[in-house]
């Protein structure tokens, strides 16, 4: 049972280690806005031109 | 009768065309890709910038986000004035503007290539947390360009005070997020060491983990529950008690409760678990709530980006254009025709028409003249006026009537309030209970009544004040949101569910405030007299003429043809003669029934006869039309039980017929209303609903317990409201109801659940028939019926109305 006394301790600190890492994340700003990054992720590839529309099926 | 000879084109039929820039199902016969000109426009420059990628990247049709096309051009010269960007950029170069019907990545793609098609811009970039575009301009660039770039593809922006000059709110949130994690991380493991001790875990092992529960609690009481105490003590001081108060109470009787036991027992019982979890619990609901409300934006910010705009000023005998912040009371305005008058005054020269609309409610536009006083939220249709200024913009009428909104909308109760307070109170009952069962066996047998008293703070579980009620709340709203429908907090969904009586606006909600024909009779061959009637307002810039050519080439190229006309002129009685073909045509207005004062053309459902050689050939009527869904809806909502009301401050005769039109009764339909008198009538009707749009709804819209504005109203009823539909449908409003219907059951069957279970566990407890392990596995299960139930319903609630 003493092996307790060594565990709790290890698995506090790697909780500290944690708990430490996210309040410095909030701190530095990296959750004010947690909806927009996820949409900028899929968009950083250059425009494909759609070659479709550019030649205009548009007519007047 | 001889007829003027026009080939009949047959009307092309196309099957569920859709106009290709926002995707609504274009009218038959319609010789165009797109449903208006605006919608064009924004084609055109996205494709000439290269941007039509956009078309690819947007969701399937009709889009989500269908950019409202805007065909105004206004003018944002205010944002290059300095008096402006003192108060609202950040820095030299960077402005935020809010910006509605952010929805997707396509608006996202679209915006930050906005650089491309406007050079004075460095950066653009989106916050879809709170729905504004932050823009870098190049140094000596216009702000005012970039505006209008943003404007011309469908963006209206409007100026907002960025979070980022105000630093304090920025790191406030941040402070609050960084309490929630040090809250979770604590809760977290003092539970571990809590079962353990629940479990059993006796001697030395009890007393150690007892105290490391205490040092883990320790950053949870101070820290984390730091705005607790804060508030609380804000509250005595002001002798009026606030929830947190009762929340602060049974934090301070726990800690009491614990110290006490582990500096007088060997094998202390402590409750720093419970604690830290109800402080994680209300942290966490008040954030989630806090957040959502800010995307929707707080108020006091609408309130400054409605009345900011430019004017032009006399200086002496040049003309200068200035943001309406820098307008004092005595200033010369000049006010043209298309534009919103952005302060109160009077009339000094010229005359215009004045459409008053935003502030009364009705559409007919009235002549100025000399002396009259016109007031801010007006628009100029068209002449040109000059003004002396009265009251400035932030003193005017409107602004009065804002505030009054803003006083009414702060009166409003909450719900998630009242199940702080319940929850808070619920804990202090716990607490006096175990500490009265405690006391009780104090001399006969201090570990019985130790055991019980353990056992019934366990038990009983605030989850569903915590976190239940909350995430029901949340569900609805995001449910709400899918459907296009915006809920501004999580307790209009409980006020909904008790909605009985529904108040429809007239002008803009039930009808679609553009003058459009709404019935063209003639004896003559119809597009025939259609293209005389045409070409008679072919040069008129007038509602009617709008709306007569929008009807023509509704009906093929025939009846929008261009005849030759000559010396056609405009009747002193708001009338129209001309000559075509050698005979004498001309558009008399009739009804006066309907418009009594005037020389008007733009009243109402006017009617007009249409003449030849003084014969009547023909008739029109001229109105301002309705929403083609308005007569299901009103009918189906009837069906449901709700008493269905029309209240308009248009002229009776006016809203009787729209209101008959949908199948209305007569004690049903309300005309002639006051924006004062609706609101009124609101505020005595408990359990209304008012639907509207528009500035003069906006003291109605808060005085009832929900208001409902509707897209394309004004920024102002958007404020004063509590939901704000999205996409303008009426059918929204049918599931809103249902959504917040199927919420409240939801909520009423865990409080049931709750309840029962609270009451017959802590009987149980106290009647020492648990023992304290039992009650440390029966809490989270109580936990998890209440939070799955809530779950089970927010999915139900995704599948209403079935559009996506």
């Amino acid at each position: 049972m003493n092996i307790i006394y060594l565990l709790a301790p290890l698995a506090l600190l790697l909780g500290l280690f944690f708990a430490t890492g996210f309040v410095t994340a909030v701190l530095k700003g990296q959750f004010d806005d947690t909806d927009t990054p996820p949409q900028k992720m899929l968009l950083d590839d250059e425009p494909v031109t759609d070659d479709l529309i550019l030649k205009g099926k548009h007519r007047d | 009768m001889r007829q003027i000879q026009i080939p009949l084109e047959p009307i092309p039929t196309r099957e569920a065309a859709r106009c290709r820039h926002c995707g609504l199902s274009l009218p038959s016969g319609l010789q165009s890709e797109f449903c208006c000109r605006g919608c064009e426009s924004v084609f055109e420059i996205l494709n000439s910038g290269g941007l039509t990628t956009y078309y690819k990247l947007r969701n399937e049709n009709p889009p989500t986000c269908a950019i409202p096309a805007s065909v105004s051009d206004e003018s944002f010269s205010y944002c290059d004035d300095p008096e402006v960007l003192k108060r609202f950029a950040t820095g030299d170069d960077v402005i935020h503007f809010f910006v509605e019907g952010l929805n997707c990545s396509a608006c996202l793609w679209l915006i930050r290539r906005l650089p491309q098609i406007c050079d004075d811009i460095v950066q653009a970039d989106v916050n879809f947390a709170n729905s504004q575009v932050r823009i870098v301009r190049k140094p000596g660039g216009s702000f005012a360009r970039a505006a209008s770039a943003l404007n011309r593809i469908g963006y209206r922006p409007r100026l907002v005070e960025s979070e980022e000059k105000d630093q304090l709110l920025v790191s406030r949130r941040r402070l609050e997020l960084a309490r929630i994690g040090v809250a979770a991380f604590c809760t977290g493991n003092i539970m571990i060491f809590a079962v353990s001790l629940y479990a059993g875990a006796g001697g030395r092992l009890a007393f150690q983990f007892a105290w490391i529960s205490a040092i883990l609690a320790l950053p949870v009481l101070t820290f984390c529950a730091w705005p607790f105490y804060r508030s609380a003590a804000s509250s005595i001081r002001h002798a009026r008690l606030n929830i947190d108060v009762p929340i602060v109470a049974a934090l301070v009787a726990g800690v009491a409760m614990s110290v006490y036991e582990l500096f007088t027992r060997e094998e202390p019982s402590v409750y720093f678990d419970s604690l830290s979890l109800l402080t994680f619990l209300l942290l966490s609901s008040r954030f989630w709530l806090a957040s959502i409300q800010r995307k929707y934006l707080d108020s006091h910010r609408l309130a400054d980006f409605l009345l900011i705009g430019s004017v032009q000023r006399i200086k002496g005998l040049t003309i200068e254009s200035v943001s309406n912040l820098s307008v004092r009371v005595g200033d010369r305005l000049i006010i043209d025709g298309g534009h919103i008058i952005p302060v109160d005054g009077r009339v000094v020269a010229g005359t215009a028409w004045i459409q008053s609309a935003a502030l009364t409610g009705e559409f007919a536009s009235t002549g100025t003249r000399i002396g009259d006083r016109v007031y801010a939220g007006t628009s100029c249709l068209n002449g040109r006026i000059e003004i002396v200024v009265e009251a400035e913009a932030l003193h005017s009428r409107l602004a009065t009537l804002l505030q009054d909104a803003e006083a009414a909308a702060a009166t409003k109760p909450s719900l998630v309030r009242f199940s702080d307070r319940v929850g808070a109170w619920f804990v202090g009952t716990v607490f006096t209970l175990a500490a009265g069962v405690s006391l009780a066996f104090l001399t006969t047998a201090p570990a019985e009544g130790f055991s019980r008293a353990l056992a019934l703070i366990i038990v009983t579980c605030p989850c569903v004040f915590g976190m239940a009620i909350p995430l029901s709340l949340s569900l609805a709203v995001r449910a709400a949101a899918a459907n296009g429908i915006v809920i501004k907090t999580g307790d209009v969904v409980e006020r909904l569910a008790s909605i009985r009586t529904l108040y429809f606006d007239k002008t803009g909600t039930l009808t679609s405030a553009r003058a459009a024909v709404l019935n063209f009779e003639t004896q003559i061959h119809p597009a025939t007299c259609l293209a005389i009637v045409t070409t008679l307002e072919a040069d008129q810039d007038h509602p009617v003429a709008h709306a007569l050519r929008a009807y023509a080439r509704l009906h093929g190229p025939a009846a929008d043809a261009r005849l030759a006309a000559t010396s056609v002129s405009r009747r002193a009685n708001g009338g129209l003669e001309g000559w075509i073909d050698g005979r004498h045509y001309s558009i008399v207005p009739l009804g006066a029934s309907v418009a009594p004062d005037s020389s008007s053309a733009g009243r109402l459902s006017a009617d007009y006869g249409i003449y030849e050689n003084d014969a009547m050939i023909g008739r029109f009527q001229i109105g301002d039309e309705i929403r083609a869904d308005a007569a299901g809806v009103l009918g189906r909502l009837a069906e449901r039980g709700y008493d269905v009301n029309v209240l308009s401050g248009d002229r009776a005769s006016v809203v009787e017929i729209v209101g008959q039109h949908l199948g209305l009764a007569k004690p049903q339909i309300y005309g002639d209303a006051s924006p004062e008198e609706k609101a009124r009538r609101l505020a005595q009707s408990p359990g209304s609903m008012m639907i509207g749009d528009g500035a003069n709804d906006a003291a109605a819209l808060a005085s009832a317990s929900v208001g409902v504005a509707i897209r394309g109203s004004m920024d102002v009823s958007m404020k004063a409201a509590d939901v704000y539909l999205l996409h303008g449908s009426l059918s929204a409003i049918e599931d809103l109801l249902t959504i917040a219907r199927d919420t409240r059951f939801a909520i009423r069957r865990n409080l049931a659940f709750s309840a029962a279970f609270n009451v017959t566990a802590g009987a149980l407890a106290l009647g020492g028939h648990m023992h304290p392990l039992w009650a440390a596995v029966l809490m989270p299960l109580s936990s998890l019926t209440v939070l799955g139930s809530a779950l089970l319903t927010g999915r139900s609630l995704s599948r209403i109305g079935g559009h996506k």
